[in-house]
């Protein structure tokens, strides 16, 4: 198939299945057709090698610029300010997967200003879970999570703060990749909160998220948190030999507040990976040492970078903003320093022991939501026969791995009832480790990532 | 009963920063700064060196 005749296959499903999930923002379908064309024409005349994702399509959250553009990051805000934000340029993310032959075909709802695990965006309607529409599709980076579950497109960008890229991929069943912090370049996407943001894929194979992975790398001076290391490519490290490479990773499966914050569907499906891998390796337990703290320190911090970031509008602004959040963000500019810096110091302590954990471990096995897809409306989820705030709470048990900057895959476990995934958690700068045990998991059959029933 | 101390500092935060807490919204806004605040007493308990500075950008 022509590049071409892949996108427009691409935007034929998207105009199909759309209605029914409200992923999509905007639709670039100009650009991407012309960018297919070109090429198209290019492969016709010899002139270029097609890239590792040649006429794949993709889209992108939001908050990713996209030239011509307003960056929008879930907001109305930034669409009537008299003079919006247009992006001169296209973010690094997505100039790296054009790069590498992907091409763009539009952009997708979020939380406003990505402070959300829900993507019940009240501008633009909530994203709905393909797998069951009356349930939410997580978030903040709701509309890529549901955007790949649907079929609509094969990849999709992301942006995990505090969970947002392994929340949604869990509430959708899609395969997420959070990297380390610092690995993959935030240029050009609007932040939230400096010292935790991170930037990543969506895939259905792990194949295909690791050649994203493997695209979007390399140093970014138009992000100052994005380390100066090399590329290390993953892709072509990943063997369809499940066995391949397990042997040498020490695997644990996380207990205490990780299974202490879950439900029933997410322990069975840590039980379920973890018996899989049980019969190829062994896979001890371990404790995460201060769980609880690491979450509370990501949250007093997010809680005040964010509102700082936003304090002018929350002046000025107010009434333009997201009703799910805008209250969050102004008690968030009313926590008094100290509590901030203390974070930031509990931060550190907690950093220290998480790597000292993986002085004995490669890789840690969690589950990544405390419950399946809860109602779109619903305030309140039950978790170990406590009654928690759904929106925030859907982020329990992605926060402490947050804290701590670990790369991390959101693998989709099959099951009997709605999606669920598991994290799969490596050492810093490790992402190969997590990209083959979840790896492993797909090619044992145990993870997967199909198409939402309805939309094949 | 002592009034929450917490209630004057959001009224008092608030007026001091600009922000519009009114009528509407202040419950809301109570709540959530509650829920921050049971979580920093938690980190505050946390016994900390001197040494252990802080790490405003924190880059791996």
């Amino acid at each position: 198939m022509s590049a071409t005749d892949t996108v427009r296959a691409c935007l034929a499903r998207i105009e199909r299945h759309d209605p029914r999930v409200n992923a999509f923002t905007a639709v670039l379908a100009e650009r991407a057709l012309e960018r297919a064309g070109a090429l198209d024409a290019a492969q016709a005349a010899g002139r270029a090698p097609p890239g590792p994702l040649a006429g794949v399509p993709f889209a992108v959250k939001n908050l990713f610029d996209v030239a011509g553009e307003i960056t929008l990051a879930g907001s109305r805000l930034e669409r009537e300010r008299p003079q919006p934000r247009v992006a001169a340029a296209d973010a690094t993310a997505v100039a790296r997967l054009e790069a590498a032959g992907a091409i763009l075909v539009g952009l997708l709802n979020m939380d406003e200003y990505a402070y959300g695990f829900s993507t019940e965006n009240s501008h633009v309607g909530p994203t709905r879970n393909p797998h069951d529409p009356a349930r939410m599709a997580g978030g903040s980076s709701g509309g890529s999570a549901a955007a790949v579950a649907a079929g609509m497109v094969p990849l999709a960008l992301g942006s995990d703060t505090n969970g947002s890229i392994r929340v949604p991929a869990s509430l959708c069943g899609t395969f997420g990749l959070r990297p380390t912090f610092g690995r993959l370049s935030r240029g050009g996407s609007f932040p939230f909160v400096a010292s935790l943001d991170t930037i990543g894929p969506f895939a259905r194979s792990v194949r295909e998220l690791a050649l994203a992975y493997d695209a979007l790398q390399g140093p970014d001076p138009r992000d100052p948190g994005c380390a100066g290391r090399a590329p290390e490519p993953a892709s072509a490290l990943l063997s369809d030999d499940p066995d391949a490479g397990l042997d040498r990773l020490r695997i644990a499966r996380l207990g205490g507040y990780f299974e202490a914050m879950a439900g029933p569907a997410a322990l069975e499906a840590v039980e379920r990976a973890c018996a899989a891998l049980r019969e190829r390796v062994p896979v001890g337990t371990a404790l995460w040492p201060d769980a609880e703290l690491g979450r509370g320190a990501a949250f007093v911090i997010t809680a005040a970078e964010g509102a700082a970031l936003h304090l002018d509008d929350l002046r000025g602004h107010y009434a333009l903003m997201e009703p799910h959040s805008r209250d969050r963000f102004l008690a968030g500019a009313l926590v008094p320093a100290a509590w901030v810096h203390t974070a930031h110091r509990v931060r550190r302590r907690c950093v220290a022991a998480v790597d000292a954990l993986f002085g004995s471990h490669d890789v840690l096995i969690a589950p990544a939501v405390p419950c399946e897809a809860p109602a779109i409306g619903a305030d309140w989820i039950e978790v170990g026969g406590e009654r928690l705030p759904s929106r925030p709470s859907l982020g329990l048990l992605t926060q402490p791995v947050s804290c701590a900057g670990l790369p991390v895959v959101a693998a989709p476990i099959r099951g009997t009832g709605l999606p669920m995934a598991v994290q799969v958690i490596a050492a810093p700068w490790r992402e190969l480790d997590a990209l083959r045990v979840a790896h492993a998991l797909e090619r044992l059959g145990v993870a997967a990532a199909p198409i939402a029933a309805g939309f094949e | 009963m002592d009034p929450d101390p917490i209630d004057a500092w959001v009224d008092a935060g608030a007026a001091l920063l600009g922000l519009p807490v009114d009528e509407h919204n202040r419950a809301r806004v109570l709540m959530n700064l509650r829920q921050i605040r049971t979580i920093a007493a938690a980190l505050e308990a946390v016994p900390l060196e001197p040494a252990l500075e802080p790490l405003p950008v924190f880059v791996r």
